[in-house]
């Protein structure tokens, strides 16, 4: 009977040790490994859009400066280290989960991109929209989001 | 069947079987859900209508309540008026008392005389004097009043003194229609309560005059009043079935992971027993690192407990880092991570003390020896770990640990700092612990190490230190902190090795040292943070480019054309405009961004309706600016407008009606440099997000932007020179396009970060320095945070106390101790309560000046201009004055605003426009000059001077205060606070540590004479106190000595006489009875001889009578012989059942004051044995003074259990005994002592004999001595 329980025991733990694993987000341990150095602005603009409609943000992770500037709906407005950045986007792409978004506005200049466009979303229940403001910086060879407003 | 049940549940399995039921439960929860939910879908129409039934009856019920409070409220003042206006006792000042009351400072009170007017009010003013007539509600019946900021749940009253009526207004604020960004804002909403107390969307329209909402999703009913009238409409969003599905995965899910962490903690208890078993300290020590790394694995994984919680604590704002893939993600994850660690920290701390001081042989020293440099680089890794982290608390945090506002900071902060102590404890355990490991490897420390070879260790060590951190790539910290950090290290160490303190206190010990390292590096790591906030000031000064204004300004303007309430407000006659405006103002990211800004709204005719600014001083011309461009359409018109100082953009939207315009919506905002970081805001609408933080004070920071090698904007009074500009340009630049550099200006050094960027074709240098002085190591710094950490640590160390890890004897040392604390701590409390007065009152005193010197200004230049200009009017005069001087100020007549050079402020209803009812009493009715007194706005309190001035016959009072007028004291009574405060609670603990150094010196001999006298009393008369003494405790201790000695001598001396008398006695009684045979034996002898001479004829028949009469005597000889030896034998003992646990300890601690570390490990279960307790005393005490007179400095006595038998060992680090003698010790007479008798482990080895319990040997050698002990067990 004891074997029985511990036996038990071990199956179900194993049970949700599996299950865990697959409910977790298996990227974690990746999200700072991406050293994707995007040369075209246009492309750049692109898959953080792509990121932001999808809500995920391990595809705006390779674009973050070191310190960019954060303003949302939340309440959050400052500068933020990219490791808080990080898990304040997620948060936020959790709380205020993305319908559909796109850069409706879009300026190019030599060293920096500016975007603008409608970010729908939904919370507890209820459908509504803010606007978004993204700029991107040129530093060395690699364009970084400066800052990302949605409010 | 009872007894079967708890039979089968005893020991782990009830454990197991509470695990399974539990897991078994997780899995049902989960399968019922489903079910639970399809429940709920086929049900959902019959719920629903339940649901917003339910909401709306407890809607009614929560606004009922709130209105019998105000009701209760008004009758309870109406009836202290009576008393108050009633006679000729009439008191103003009791009236005035009675209104602001304490009790009723969240209300607005307002009374007034038959004559209309107000006479008395409290700070705040719901119903202006012109609004109050005629009454739209009846008397007695509750409405909401609408204006303004504020909407007020109010009831009008009438209080009847002899034949005049008096009225009462009081109102309750429901609904503040304004938010703030900052940490003085708090929201008073009844829709958001309402809200939150029913999870759905409230929407309240204070009006009665409306209808419910058309909207399908919306549920609305009327709310009605105290007498069952309409006063507003309530609509809330029905509940949907979606939001309900999603609420209960949510809450099924939490069930579950309640139920997993019941499940792992059980889980832990079943395994104690197995990890107990374990034998290995290096398998124990792999063990608890695993099950703790896997458990908080778990719990992270299940989201345990962040999932529970809401606010700062799970907000990654506040401090997040990516270390271990999130499992310090956000302040509270931190935490549990932290309390994992110092878990396997202090584990690890233990098990190397254990085995730091355990005294067998030392094997494998070659494996050890090897290891060492691996340790050495673990040891030097765990410093650099230690920094990282620290680090990482400062660069990935927005809170400010040297700059919060509050001694005692909010929650998230808080608990912040004790992640930090908790960090800085973890590792400075495992560096103590790695330090001792490596120490005992290379020999160098050992249970008693040698001062030098202590000394040289710690040189070694500082040594290595110092070419592992030449070898860093990037070291965090300097050699310098490194080499502060290992000598801090190695006191405590020194305190653990000659010291001895147990467990709780060492960590008590090790808890201050990790605070004074940790704040250090956060002190050190701030700097590295201040500096690089220079190169944020440049990323901001670029960031608010003209895109960014365009886009914030359209922000405003589209979501103002939205506001159903602003728009609504154009069509009524009676609008607060001023109030509308500062309301869209303080909901926009203008707000938020802290920018130079302007709200207005137009009429028609562009005629300015209301306005809200703060730091926008441009004077705009709508009609030009946007000439063409306005159409009659709802589109935003946007135009550029540039200025020396920044660049900016206007904005206007047309509001229509039936697509006609009613009037405009317009908005101005630019970014200035002068005002980066919103220094010149007042502080009650500054954002505390604003985008730089509070890093350093931006009014010490210079920033220069060139465009094209010309300065085009500055912020500060510095103008930099040719050479200047030569030295920026020169400077080189790193592939980032920025740089460090060292500026001097005039004469003194900044820091200075520069950042070269390209905009529209021209080339931008943006340079920000700062005084290199002003980013300095701090005491103020270090005391702020280590206030915090103190009380932490003392709150740790009363639980420690309290649960009994630390004993507090109220022994003579205890008394000596609270009376030093007494005489020290006193004095000293009495002392930072003074000097915090002291501080506190000059404050006043400094504020109350600088107010008043303002007031002088203003009244000479007011005067001056009368002089100048007798017929100039007063408000122009007070323009005047108010535009040159720079002063914000309002002025009064009587009680009534006549002018405010910030008229926005007190218009819109964010500051009072009637005169505080404090300073009017004072001022109107006691004639004083002038008076100072705190005001608020929100949760900001600040300095509000009034002054009564006599402008050419008219009595005016003037008022300044210090939240629209900025005054910079060299201290603020905060930072006064937290230095004070920092210093006394450094100078407590100094006092705290020296109190107990002191009371333990002075009680020490007065202990060890206790304890030796304890001893004596137990009859160990070898006892002899080493004397060291002066003085008294001198004469006291070779008193003692020489009593002991003389007991000794006197003991041998009674023990001969007795001997000898015992002797004698014997031999008398000898005498005696072998006597009593030997006559009749004598008889029998001569009656043989006389029968044998007389030849008697029956000779042979007496010989065998008077034989057998000597046999018989002969054999009562032997029967005397036989007692007599019995006599001889061991006195009798007194043999009983007992716990040997207590005797053991309570014997060991007689030798709690002699120069050794007695270590005893004894099982908490009773060990019960037979015996004689006064002999196992004996024995312990003869086997413990062997070990101190072999000179060991460390005992230990281990108490197991083994196959019946209680194991005693006794180990010490002696000198041992020879080999050659070791066979002996056991020999009667056998002693190494010059005094000894050689009687005590004889004797120890016949009286453990005489209880069937044995004594070895177990090993001896110049390191030490061993013996075991086996007792039999009787359970």
């Amino acid at each position: 009977m004891y074997r029985f329980y511990f036996y038990s025991i071990v199956v179900i733990c194993l049970c949700f040790f599996v299950s865990s694993m697959f409910s977790q987000n298996l990227n974690l341990q990746n999200n700072f490994n991406s050293g994707n150095s995007v040369k075209v602005e246009i492309i750049a603009l692109n898959e953080i859009e792509e990121g932001i409609k999808n809500g995920d943000i391990n595809k705006l992770t390779g674009y973050f400066a070191s310190q960019p500037y954060i303003s949302l709906l939340s309440g959050v407005n400052g500068y933020y280290s990219s490791n808080q950045t990080y898990y304040i986007l997620q948060d936020f792409f959790q709380n205020f989960k993305v319908v559909s978004f796109k850069f409706d506005n879009k300026k190019f200049e030599e060293n920096v991109v500016y975007g603008t466009g409608e970010y729908f979303y939904e919370r507890k229940g209820k459908r509504e929209s803010a606007y978004l403001y993204i700029t991107l910086n040129k530093i060395g060879n690699k364009w970084t989001i400066l800052q990302i407003s949605i409010n | 069947m009872k007894i079967k049940i708890s039979k089968f549940f005893k020991g782990d399995r009830k454990y197991f079987t509470i695990v399974f039921f539990v897991l078994i439960s997780v899995f049902f929860v989960g399968s019922i859900t489903p079910i639970i939910i399809e429940n709920k879908k086929s049900n959902w129409e019959e719920y629903l209508k339940a649901e917003i039934k339910e909401i709306e009856n407890a809607t009614i019920y929560y606004f009922n309540k709130k209105e019998k409070v105000l009701l209760r409220n008004k009758n309870d003042i109406k009836e202290k008026l009576r008393n108050t206006l009633y006679g000729s006792a009439y008191n103003y000042g009791e009236l005035i008392s009675l209104l602001n009351d304490k009790t009723y400072e969240d209300y607005s009170l307002e009374v007034i005389a038959p004559n209309g007017k107000i006479i008395a009010w409290n700070k705040s003013i719901a119903i202006k004097q012109e609004d109050i007539f005629p009454f739209v509600y009846p008397i007695d019946e509750t409405h909401f009043y609408n204006k303004g900021l504020f909407t007020h749940l109010t009831v009008i009253d009438t209080v009847k003194i002899q034949n005049d009526v008096f009225y009462l207004i009081i109102s309750k604020p429901v609904e503040k229609h304004y938010s703030l960004q900052n940490q003085y804002y708090f929201e008073l909403s009844l829709k958001t309560e309402l809200a939150e107390k029913f999870k759905t969307r409230f929407d309240i329209i204070y009006n009665p005059y409306t209808h419910p909402s058309k909207d399908g999703r919306v549920y609305s009913f009327s709310m009605l009043n105290n007498k069952q009238n309409k006063i507003g409409t309530v609509s809330f969003f029905k509940p949907l079935l979606n939001v309900e599905i999603s609420e209960i995965k949510d809450q099924t899910n939490k069930i579950q992971i309640l139920l997993l962490f019941v499940a792992l903690l059980f889980l832990s208890l079943g395994l104690r027993k197995e990890f107990l078993n374990i034998k290995l300290l290096s398998v124990k020590l792999l063990v608890v690192v695993v099950y703790c790394s896997i458990f908080r694995i778990i719990l992270f994984w299940i989201g345990f407990p962040s999932r529970f919680l809401e606010g700062g604590l799970v907000d990654p704002s506040y401090f997040s880092s990516t270390f271990a893939g999130g499992l310090v993600k956000t302040p509270i994850e931190a935490f549990i991570t932290n309390i994992f660690l110092i878990i396997i920290g202090i584990t690890i701390y233990r098990y190397v003390l254990k085995y730091y001081f355990d005294l067998s042989k030392n094997r494998f020293r070659l494996i050890k020896l090897l290891i060492t440099p691996f340790l050495a680089l673990l040891l030097f890794y765990t410093l650099r770990g230690l920094s990282a982290s620290i680090k990482s608390i400062i660069f990935d945090s927005t809170i400010r640990y040297f700059k919060e506002p509050d001694l005692i900071p909010n929650f998230p902060s808080l608990l912040m700092n004790l992640n930090i102590l908790l960090v800085g404890l973890s590792c400075i355990v495992l560096i103590v612990a790695l330090t001792l490991l490596i120490g005992k490897f290379l020999g160098l420390l050992n249970s008693k190490p040698k001062l030098s070879y202590f000394l040289l260790y710690y040189l070694i060590i500082q040594a290595a230190c110092f070419v592992f951190f030449q070898f860093q790539n990037e070291p965090l910290i300097t050699p310098f902190m490194c080499f502060i950090f290992l000598s801090v290290i190695f006191s405590l160490l020194y305190f653990l090795l000659y010291k001895h303190p147990t467990v709780s206190i060492s960590l008590v010990y090790s808890s201050l040292v990790a605070a004074v390292i940790t704040i250090s590096m956060l002190n050190y790591f701030n700097l590295e943070l201040e500096q690089r906030s220079l190169k944020t000031i440049a990323n901001e000064v670029n960031r608010s480019n003209k895109d960014l204004i365009n886009f914030l300004v359209d922000e405003t303007l589209r979501s103002s054309i939205n506001n159903e309430r602003l728009v609504g407000s154009f069509y009524k006659i009676n609008s607060n405009y001023d109030a509308e405006a500062f309301m869209v103002w303080s909901s926009s990211p203008l707000q938020r961004e802290s920018l130079n800004s302007i709200v207005i709204l137009l009429d028609r005719n562009f005629k300015t309706l209301g306005k809200f600014s703060v730091g926008y001083d441009y004077q705009l011309d709508f009609r030009d600016l946007f000439r063409d461009k306005i159409s009659s359409q709802k589109s935003i018109e946007l135009v550029e407008q540039k200025s020396a100082l920044g660049s900016g953009f206007v904005g206007i939207v047309p509001v229509l009606k039936n697509n006609v315009v009613t009037g405009y919506i317009a908005v101005a905002a630019e970014f200035n440099i002068e005002n980066l970081g919103a220094t010149k805001f007042p502080n009650f609408l500054e954002s505390n997000k604003a985008a730089l933080g509070s890093v350093v004070n931006l009014n010490l920071v210079k920033v220069f932007e060139f465009i094209n090698g010309s300065v085009s904007r500055l912020h500060g009074n510095l103008f930099p020179s040719k050479e200047q500009k030569e030295q920026i340009f020169s400077a080189p630049l790193t592939q980032f396009n920025d740089g460090w550099m060292s500026l001097s200006i005039y004469g003194e050094s900044y820091l200075t970060y520069f950042l070269k960027t390209t905009q529209d074709g021209l080339t931008k240098y943006t340079v920000v320095s700062i005084k290199e002085k002003e980013i300095a190591w701090s005491l103020y710094n270090f005391f702020k945070i280590f206030i915090i950490h103190s009380l932490y640590i003392l709150l740790a160390t009363f639980t420690l106390i309290l649960f009994r890890f630390i004993k507090i004897q109220y022994s003579f040392k205890t008394k000596l101790l609270i009376a030093f604390l007494l005489i020290s701590i006193i004095p000293i409390i009495a002392l930072a309560v003074y000097n915090r007065e002291v501080v506190h009152e000059r404050s006043a005193d400094a504020i109350f000046k600088e107010l008043s010197k303002r007031s002088d200004y203003l009244e000479n230049h007011v005067r001056a201009q009368i002089y100048k200009h007798p017929d100039r009017n007063l408000l122009l005069a007070f323009d005047n004055a108010g535009k040159e001087l720079g002063i914000a100020f309002s002025v009064f007549e009587n009680s009534n605003q006549l002018y405010s050079s910030k008229e926005e402020y007190y218009n819109s209803g964010l500051m009072e426009q009637k005169l505080n009812p404090d300073a009017h009493f004072n001022l109107n009715y006691l004639s004083y000059r002038d008076f100072l007194l705190k005001e608020r706005i929100n949760n900001y309190y600040y300095d509000a001077y009034y002054r009564k001035i006599d402008f050419g016959g008219t009595a005016l009072i003037v008022g300044v205060n210090d939240a629209l007028n900025k005054i910079e004291l060299s201290y603020s009574p905060l930072e006064a606070d937290i230095f004070l405060f920092g210093i006394y609670a450094f100078a407590l603990l100094v006092i705290i540590f020296v109190s107990t150094l002191f009371a333990n010196q002075i009680s020490s001999p007065i202990r060890r004479l206790t304890k030796a006298t304890e001893a004596v009393a137990q009859g160990d008369l070898s006892v002899n106190l080493d004397n060291k003494q002066r003085g008294e405790l001198k004469d006291l201790f070779d008193g003692f000595n020489q009593m002991t000695a003389e007991l000794q001598k006197n003991q041998v001396e009674i023990a001969e006489l007795e001997r000898e008398n015992a002797w004698k006695e014997m031999a008398k009684q000898v005498a005696h009875e072998i006597k009593n045979p030997l006559t009749p034996m004598k008889l029998s002898m001569q009656q043989l001889i006389t029968a044998f001479n007389d030849k008697k004829e029956n000779f042979g028949e007496t010989l065998k009578k008077l034989s057998q009469a000597v046999l018989n005597q002969i054999e009562n000889l032997n029967l005397i012989a036989s007692e007599f030896s019995s006599l001889a034998k061991m006195p009798s003992l007194n043999i009983e059942k007992f716990n040997m646990n207590p005797v053991v300890m309570d014997t060991i601690n007689l030798f709690s004051d002699e120069k050794v570390e007695i270590v005893s490990f004894v099982p908490k279960e009773p060990i019960l044995i037979e015996g004689d307790k006064s002999q196992i005393r004996r024995m312990i005490i003869n086997l413990v003074r062997n070990s101190i007179q072999a000179d060991a400095s460390r005992i230990e006595i281990n108490i197991t259990k083994q196959k019946g038998n209680a194991v005693l060992e006794i180990s010490d680090n002696g000198s041992g005994i020879p080999s050659e003698l070791q066979q002996k010790i056991f020999d009667i007479n056998f002693t190494t002592k010059d005094k000894g008798l050689g009687l005590g482990l004889k004797l120890i080895k016949r009286f453990l004999e005489s209880i069937e319990g044995e004594i070895n040997l177990i090993e001896s050698s110049t390191t030490g001595t061993s013996f075991k002990i086996l007792i039999p067990i009787k359970d």
